[in-house]
């Protein structure tokens, strides 16, 4: 069994003869930027609130819709205002500050092809690529690995394996752990025991390489902070892997929404600190995304919350973002002028600002990146998201 | 795998030593539907309205606090009181398994727990969900679905996981009286979120030809529908809270119309009549008998499986044991093949029912390192149920190490893995994995291998 490690190199030897038409035309010193470049996405399950997060708060009917919502009662502070139409929710305290210093932008009224509001169907077309539920099996950023990857295989900092890290390229799962880690022996018999059971195998082959590249603290539960924190492990230095994801969910506030919304953007906000922090001067190389399912109702409902929705939000955070600002075209919520007369109208496709940001920041051809992540789609990708 | 093994892990929880089966292991499984406690040990103990006491009188002395540092006591005390309670049912739940002699119902009563999932991500759910599915699934599984869904959609736990409790019809006594108040902060409105999970989650699936207008029809009749101490009220010491009510005032009380069917005005009775012709349907018997394939035979289940439940379904209009049966009767179901990746709740039972090993808080809590702690799912589709999603190297690694784990505290002199004549055919073992566990360096070890072999992790 070749270890990972080797073919790694094995790769890396064989990159330099493979023909140019597999990569932008790029230079050398660029190419090596790629290697250096690195990803997370932050999944944030439940449908979050675009519209409770970065506020519309200029649109004459925001304050209609959202009467009863109001953020001042769950924290002391005041929004903070991002430009002429927008104030972000003052619970993203570190998100303030990456926004002011041009490493946050938000794209509201965004959405993924998906129609019909239910969190199973939308988080599987999210995290697959499809234009429609379960016509993907496997998710747009495992096809895309291939791309980026060079062979380094992405890590989910999760318990087990979400969709979209699934598929033919290798990804695994890892998080923290309180339990004491099986002895060399037992690891080595295991190898032999599984030896002609094809499934488990090839788990356990991969479960080895991936423990063998790093070293992650494993001490206590998995907060979110220390899952955020894993991640950027993961992804440090010159050998960290060029992809990872964490998943967060309790974003489905129907209910109480003031403050549930802000204690899970504290929790976000300390995720994205940790992944800065994390990373140092990588900081510059690494991009960071957060999406979630759909948006919610414009209007708050009848239990201090609001319901599952069409338009949303999506955050993009990183040293090599080109931050400060809110990117949209802005449809209005005026009942005309919102989706089904409940929703916020999306008028971004999200896939395009994912084929967009994904490509400029590895430098790969965006038709390219666009066929591999969302196949049969047609794309216009978003550009000039990256430095 | 012989007929006996899969009998016993397949639909059962896992062999115990000493288990025997018999020459029908069909019969034999079903008689365990008859011979099944449906209550605990423990019932009051237990209850709804255990669950939930105290957190009310709490939450009003959190109200009226006059510091900080009183609030945060108050906090702190409800927090550990509900935490510890979730621990014994948690335990009650996880000891019943690895000891029922009828472990074909207890893994019924896993099934439907996770169909109609809660998840504990509530405070009051943290203290409810035991009582919810000792109480509303265990003793309707093996009733007609009707009943099963009925009992689910009334108890305190559900209601209060989908926020129904303070869902109000727009045209309600409650909501207009608001309404005609001059300052007035909020009106009483309804939430859509129990309806829609019983038409996507319950009965039809997501494909089963619903739209908004139905799950709004369904949301208004369901107002109304809420619990007592939680529902729209002033706070009254005298109030027990943690039972099912129908609040007229709540309710929207008008004709609806749920899938072209017209459902007059009647009251609590309203929401009762859709959910029994919800459950009459052919697409809730397609979904349900799907997810009941999947879960116990194949993440791919035979598509004549499915059929044969579907039309016992509709036979016994949806008495559970006939479909139960027609599971059992089908070929497919009786597959030598072990093709089901046990999650880790059926993993840690199978393993500690095998070793003849009680858990304790140590070993329940391995299950949060695995990912799947006891009812929290996170979601209310629950866990899912396919091998993607189980079966992953890094899930396969913590497998070993709980592996370990359980192996460092199987008593040394109770067990002796090495006799193999015995357990070879008890658990089924290949060549590899016999080999792999006669040479185990130590008893532990052997248990470490054993546990993590393929005919233990697939069943």
């Amino acid at each position: 069994m070749v270890r990972l490690y080797d073919r790694r190199l094995f790769i890396g030897g064989m990159l330099s003869t493979m023909p140019d038409f597999c990569f932008s035309k790029s230079s050398a010193a660029s190419r090596q930027a790629t290697g250096a470049r690195r990803i997370m996405f932050i999944v944030l399950r439940g449908g979050w609130d675009g519209l409770g997060v970065v506020m519309p708060v200029a649109d004459p009917e925001y304050s209609r819709l959202r009467a009863g919502l109001s953020v001042r009662e769950a924290t002391s502070e005041a929004p903070v205002q991002l430009d002429s139409m927008f104030a972000l929710n003052p619970a993203l305290i570190a998100g303030g500050s990456m926004y002011r210093s041009g490493e946050l932008l938000a794209v509201h009224a965004v959405a993924t092809p998906y129609r019909a509001r239910s969190h199973f169907d939308g988080q599987q077309v999210l995290e697959s690529g499809g234009a429609s539920p379960y016509v993907l099996k496997d998710g747009f950023l495992n096809r895309v690995l291939p791309l980026i990857g060079d062979g380094r295989p992405a890590v989910a900092v999760a318990p087990n394996l979400p969709l979209l890290l699934r598929g033919n390229a290798t990804a695994t799962s890892r998080a923290p752990s309180t339990l004491p880690r099986a002895s060399d022996d037992l690891k080595a018999r295991i190898s032999q025991m599984y030896e002609h059971d094809a499934r488990l195998h090839s788990l356990w082959s991969t479960a080895l390489d991936v423990e063998s590249m790093t070293d992650p603290d494993r001490a206590g539960r998995a907060s979110p902070q220390q899952l955020a924190k894993m991640a950027a492990a993961f992804m440090a230095g010159p050998a960290g892997v060029p992809v990872t994801m964490v998943e967060h969910s309790g974003w489905d506030t129907h209910s109480q929404q003031t403050s549930r919304l802000a204690v899970q953007l504290r929790q976000l906000d300390a995720m994205l600190s940790e992944v800065r922090l994390g990373m140092g001067n990588q900081w510059k190389e690494t991009l960071v995304i957060v999406i979630s399912e759909f948006g919610r109702t414009a209007m708050a409902n009848g239990t201090g919350g609001t319901d599952h929705g069409t338009g949303g939000l999506m955050l993009l955070a990183g040293g090599a973002v080109k931050g400060g600002r809110v990117v949209a075209d802005w449809p209005g919520l005026r009942s005309g002028q919102l989706f089904e007369e409940r929703d916020l109208r999306p008028t971004t496709d999200m896939r395009n600002v994912l084929v967009g940001a994904i490509s400029e920041h590895f430098h790969i051809d965006p038709v390219q990146a666009g066929q591999a992540m969302f196949p049969g789609a047609r794309l216009q990708p978003v550009g000039q998201l990256i430095r | 795998m012989d007929r006996a093994l899969v009998a016993m892990n397949r639909f059962g929880l896992g062999s115990r030593p000493g288990d025997e089966v018999g020459g029908d292991p069909a019969g034999w499984l079903l008689d365990n539907l008859k011979g099944f406690s449906t209550r605990q040990a423990l019932a009051d103990k237990f209850s709804s309205v255990s669950a939930l006491s105290g957190i009310k009188e709490q939450n009003e002395a959190l109200r009226t606090a006059k510091s900080a540092a009183a609030r945060s006591w108050i906090r702190h005390d409800i927090v550990s009181k509900v935490r510890a309670f979730y621990q014994e049912c948690a335990l009650l739940r996880i000891n019943h398994s690895i000891e029922s002699e009828a472990s074909f119902a207890e893994h019924l009563v896993h099934f439907w727990s996770n169909h109609f999932a809660v998840s504990i991500d509530k405070i009051e759910m943290i203290a409810l969900a035991g009582p919810y599915e000792f109480e509303a699934i265990r003793p309707n599984i093996g009733g007609k679905f009707a009943d099963l869904l009925m009992a689910v959609t009334q108890h305190p736990g559900m209601l209060l996981y989908l926020d129904q409790v303070r869902s109000s019809g727009p045209s309600s006594p409650l909501a207009a009286a608001a309404r005609s108040k001059p300052k007035v902060r909020r009106i009483p409105g309804m939430n859509e979120n129990l309806a829609r999970e019983i038409l996507e989650l319950h009965t039809l699936g997501v494909n089963g030809g619903y739209g908004q207008p139905d799950v709004i029809a369904l949301a208004k009749a369901l107002t109304g529908w809420t619990v007592t101490g939680y529902a729209i009220e002033k706070y009254d010491p005298a109030t027990i809270p943690g039972r099912f009510v129908f609040r007229t005032d709540m309710h929207e009380g008008a004709a609806q119309i749920l899938l072209g069917t017209r459902y007059p005005a009647s009251g609590r009775a309203q929401a009762e009549r859709m959910l029994r012709d919800l459950s009459l349907r052919p697409e809730t018997a397609e979904f349900v008998c799907s997810k009941l394939a999947r879960h116990f035979v194949s993440d791919v289940p035979d598509r004549s499986l499915v059929a044969a439940m579907v039309a016992a379904w509709r036979r016994g209009d949806g008495n559970l044991p006939t479909v139960y049966r027609a599971m059992l009767e089908h070929g497919a179901a009786w597959s030598s093949e072990r093709t089901k990746f046990r999650t880790p709740w059926e993993w840690l039972v199978a393993a500690l029912r095998g070793l003849g090993l009680p858990a304790d808080r140590a070993l329940l809590n391995m299950l949060v390192e695995l990912g799947q702690p006891v009812w929290r799912p996170m979601s209310p589709a629950g866990f899912p149920d396919v091998a993607a999603h189980w079966a992953t190297p890094g899930a396969l690694q913590r497998r070993v190490e709980a592996a370990q784990q359980i192996a460092n505290r199987t008593p040394k002199n109770g067990f002796d893995v090495k006799d193999l004549s015995v357990n070879v055919e008890h658990w089924g073992l290949s060549d590899a994995s016999y080999k792999a566990i006669r040479h185990a360096e130590s008893d532990s070890q052997a248990i470490s291998l054993l546990l993590v072999s393929p005919e233990i992790l697939y069943r």
